[in-house]
């Protein structure tokens, strides 16, 4: 078989630097096979298999794709202007033995054209295979039914080969552009002729910063969750882009303001290691600001998949403060008289009682609920219209009311209330007026507030939205709604009347999940048979056993995500870590080679070395230190999302993420330095 | 006492994987005198660097001594070799050996840095170097930015600044055009004038005719020697040219 001369001369060329060459293949191969396994993930086939929470898994998933691409985009080219740097010297010789830059740039595309084509094949392998590892994962942790079926989603496979068609074609049109527009000279001398001094465009730099600061304002000050998202995306876009800006030409500007400096400068200690550095960030900022990028987002992925994986105990009792969690709707205010209660809780205790488990610890509160956007003057407009849409929106306050004669215990003595006098609870929400007032459609009802107590279990929101809650224990229900619109014009209810009866069993879980249906069965049993005049309109009954099943899904998945995307996620750094000694043990080894003829020992050379080994090796990692601490407030407020508000657990999550992937990271330093030293250490014993 | 003392040098190169080993050096000697300018010639493959790498402390000889003012090279402790050679010895290679992270002036003054000098008395020192040397302007620009003599240059004055009791140049020229190799020839002979010692490896005649006295290697050893004596440029050469001559015709009976 013939092969055509181009390929085989790009295939030569690939072979030779095979050092290099392949842990780009890899990478290539790692990046494709990433991108397609959170596509596959997010296809329409593999979310039917999930029971529970499809949308966030799908939202999560699709961001990380997105981030992937970008990542590639510019990973994927440094490491490739690497291997092209490698090959200059061997082009500038074709190019002084005859061969046209037409005949370059075919070398060049072949080469390309191979490494796509490998990379596409071995990606989507790997891909396929790892998919279905991950989906076995994801699908058993969200509780849904399992198969072993191999699947193979066509969109995605169309997608990831689309996408990174685009990047191939983005770093083969640059390398193509560089190989034209220089010179055979340059070709041939680019290796020993050195490189230029790296200036760090002090304009790059000051936007780097600017981006930086802007990213982290944006991150600190957003208050919505829900755009929150958004935000939390545009910042990290902005976060990654400083980070390249800044390791690659702030760090090169601080070493040239440290030269600047001669006193400084000019000692031996700093001589050798500032210059250097200069020179290596220039050529390492970019692998090193993906180091920083990659350990960012591991960090975030970690802390708070695992925050929400320990935290789903406490976030499932701040949504089932009891073993049973019963709701029933009702008509009118009047409705929630103890006399008309009365035989409902008689005989939910009854039908309890008979299956073997108690009613104990009560948590009863007849109550009418509003939610409200506070506006200036203690004014809380509860219409429909302006709380529906805004559900996500955390100024959003749900109040409830209570009746004096009704009132978790936890409350304690009450003064005695005239008409217009109310008492206050609340927990987290700062409620600085004397006054309170409801305001539906125009109508307003005043409160003056005799006291303000802090309360836990009120304010856990009865509608489960994560908005924080407000209890006024008003004198008279009725009164207190008179002459607001139950309903606006298109229907949505301005209030709701409602009774939560929560209480515990004592019973085993899967006795609390029989009773659950078996109650709900019962009591819509017995209210249709009370009198219409009762107002009984719908019942709830939940259990805390029942709900753990959806709680423990949801954070169990996305803490698996989050566990897989490390891991995929680590191995990319791995292979970073491991590329930048390569190249670094390169460049060092000659210049070991020369300041040792020069006259520093061995030992200087060594230890100045390490000392920059370690500086760049704590770059990235200090600077994704520093992201994680602005993305805090941030994360913390999308967490709050899914109820958890446990700022200590999501603390200690956090630190732990970091001190974990910190050694984690040191290890694989210290193994990859080894490479590093053969590599100098060949030139020393030349 | 001489200045320099090289005492029945033997080197013997072995393979890393056992087997061969390569006699690159015999059985050399000969003393060199406080400023005098001494070529050493011969043959590709004859030791002239493997000789030049012993005598930096860069090497370590099989057998032998080297002395400097007296001292013996092998008695230094590994620790103080590198401090050793700074302070004592000068350096000009083939391949100008400068860092590419450094501009010319900071590559000149990495041998004082390294012996821990402040900026002022470094500059203080560079100054009359860099003007006889023909820099100064240069001064600030990176190795990339200047021609091979130049940088040469550079590599010489970084030589020079530490006043060195030697300088070793292995092929100086070896990698300039005809005209920056008489310009660096000119400086060298100007500084030797100046009193500084050189010992300087060299394939050219031409370049060996301007020193004070030729050694010429063969085999591993010190075959002959020649010294100027008040002859001009041009007798030297001729001279060097006919033991070259006789030289090779030597190798060829052998
Ligand atoms: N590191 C080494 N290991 C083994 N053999 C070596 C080594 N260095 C040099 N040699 C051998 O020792 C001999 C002398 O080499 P050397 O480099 O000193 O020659 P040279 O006179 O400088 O030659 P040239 O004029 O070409 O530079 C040669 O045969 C060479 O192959
Ligand atoms: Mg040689």
């Amino acid at each position: 078989m013939k092969t055509g001369f181009y390929p085989r001369l790009a295939w030569d060329g690939l072979r030779k630097n095979r050092q290099i060459a392949r842990p780009y293949l890899l990478t290539c191969i790692c990046m494709v096979s990433m991108f397609y396994i959170l596509s596959f993930l997010t296809s329409g086939e593999v979310l039917a298999l999930i029971p529970r929470g499809k949308n966030s898994v799908e939202l999560v998933l699709s961001l990380g794709r997105i981030v992937i691409l970008v990542f590639s985009l510019i990973f994927l080219y440094y490491t490739y202007s690497f291997l092209l740097r490698r090959r200059t010297r061997e082009f500038g010789l074709y190019n002084v033995l005859g061969m046209g830059k037409r005949n370059l740039v075919r070398i060049i595309s072949w080469e390309n054209g191979i490494t796509f084509a490998a990379a596409l094949l071995g990606g989507l392998l790997l891909g396929i295979l790892l998919s279905k590892i991950a989906e076995l994962g994801l699908v058993n942790l969200m509780g849904g039914a399992i198969d072993y079926r191999i699947r193979l989603d066509g969109k995605s496979l169309i997608l990831t080969v689309l996408c990174y068609a685009a990047v191939f074609a983005v770093i083969w049109l640059s390398a193509v552009i560089r190989t034209a527009r220089s010179s055979a000279v340059s070709l041939m001398k680019s290796e020993n002729v050195g490189e230029k001094p790296p200036k760090g465009n002090r304009f790059v730099a000051i936007l780097g910063i600017l981006i930086l600061a802007g990213a982290y304002v944006l991150a600190v000050i957003i208050r919505n969750p829900l755009s929150a998202l958004l935000g939390f995306f545009v910042a990290v876009l902005m976060v990654i882009l400083a980070t390249y800006l800044l390791m690659i030409s702030g760090s090169v500007r601080l070493c040239r303001f440290l030269q600047g400096r001669k006193g400084y400068y000019y000692q031996a200690k700093h001589f050798v290691s500032v210059s250097s550095m200069a020179y290596r960030m220039k050529r390492n900022g970019a692998g090193l600001a993906s180091i920083c990028i990659i350990a960012t987002m591991i960090l975030v992925m970690l802390s708070t998949t695992t925050c929400m994986w320990f935290g789903a105990d406490d976030s499932l009792r701040v949504s089932y403060p009891r073993e049973i969690d019963t709701t029933v709707y009702l008509k009118d205010p009047k409705d929630l008289s103890d006399t008309n209660l009365d035989p409902v809780r008689e005989e939910i205790g009854r039908f309890v009682r008979e299956n073997g488990g108690q009613t104990d610890n009560l948590l009863d509160m007849p109550s009418v609920i509003l939610n409200g956007l506070p506006q200036a003057g203690g004014v809380l407009k509860c219409d429909a219209e302006s709380t529906v849409g805004n559900v996500m929106n955390p100024d959003r306050l749900s109040v409830s009311l209570f009746s004096p004669e009704r009132y978790p215990d936890s409350v304690g003595e009450l003064p005695a209330l005239q008409a217009d006098e109310a008492v206050l609870l609340t927990d987290g929400v700062d409620w600085k007026e004397d006054s309170l007032t409801l305001e539906v459609a125009g109508v307003r009802h005043t409160w003056k507030l005799l006291s303000v107590r802090k309360n836990k279990e009120t304010s856990a929101a009865p509608d489960r939205t994560g908005n924080k809650g407000l209890c006024l224990i008003v004198p008279d229900l009725s009164a207190a709604v008179e002459g607001f619109e139950t309903t606006n014009a298109s229907g949505n209810m301005n209030y709701s009347i409602l009774w939560n009866y929560h209480f515990d069993t004592g019973l085993t879980d899967e006795e609390n999940i029989r009773i659950e249906q078996e109650l709900e069965k019962d009591i819509s049993a017995f209210m249709a048979s009370l009198p219409e005049a009762a107002g009984y309109r719908t019942l709830w009954v939940d259990s805390r056993a029942g709900g753990a099943g959806d709680f423990y899904g949801t954070y169990g998945s996305l803490f698996f995500i989050g566990i897989l995307l490390s891991i995929v996620f680590l191995l990319a750094a791995v292979l970073i870590i491991y590329y930048k000694q390569i190249s670094e043990g390169y460049e060092d080894a000659k210049r070991f080679d020369i300041m040792q003829k020069v006259g520093m020992t061995k030992r200087d050379i060594r230890s100045s070395i390490r000392s920059q080994l370690l500086t760049v090796f704590a770059l990235p990692l200090a600077f994704a230190g520093l992201h994680l601490i602005f993305a805090f407030p941030m994360i913390r407020r999308v967490l709050t999302l899914f109820s958890l508000y446990n700022v200590g657990l999501f603390i200690r999550t956090t630190v732990i993420s970091f001190v974990a992937f910190a050694l984690f990271y040191a290890l694989i330093y210290r193994l990859t330095s080894g490479v590093y030293y053969r590599i100098v250490s060949g030139a020393e014993s030349r | 006492m001489h200045l320099l003392e090289v005492n029945s040098l033997k080197k013997v190169y072995k393979t890393r994987f056992g087997g061969q080993s390569v006699e690159a050096l015999k059985n050399v000697n000969f003393t060199v005198e406080e400023g005098e300018y001494v070529a050493i010639m011969g043959e590709s493959g004859s030791g002239k660097t493997t000789l030049l790498n012993i005598l930096a402390a860069l090497d370590k000889a099989t057998a032998g001594t080297v002395l400097l003012d007296g001292k013996d090279f092998s008695k230094i402790p590994e620790s103080d070799v590198a401090a050793f050679r700074r302070d004592h010895l000068g350096f000009v290679f083939q391949e100008f050996n400068l860092l590419d992270t450094f501009t010319l002036e900071d590559n000149i003054y990495l041998p004082l840095v390294l012996a821990g000098k402040e900026y002022k008395e470094m500059n203080t020192l560079l100054m009359p170097i860099a003007r006889t040397l023909g820099i100064e302007s240069l001064l600030k620009k990176y190795p990339y930015e200047v021609s091979g003599g130049q940088k040469q240059r550079a590599a010489v004055a970084r030589a020079l600044i530490t006043s060195p009791r030697i300088i070793l140049a292995d092929e100086p020229t070896g990698a300039l055009d005809s005209r920056s190799t008489d310009e660096l020839l000119r400086l060298f002979a100007e500084v030797n004038r100046q009193g500084q010692t050189i010992l300087m490896v060299t394939h050219s005649a031409r370049a060996a005719s301007r020193a004070g006295r030729v050694l010429f290697i063969r085999d591993g050893e010190v075959f002959h020697q020649l010294y100027r004596g008040d002859m001009s440029d041009d007798l030297f050469y001729q001279k060097i040219t006919d033991t070259l001559t006789l030289l090779a015709r030597g190798g060829e009976q052998a």
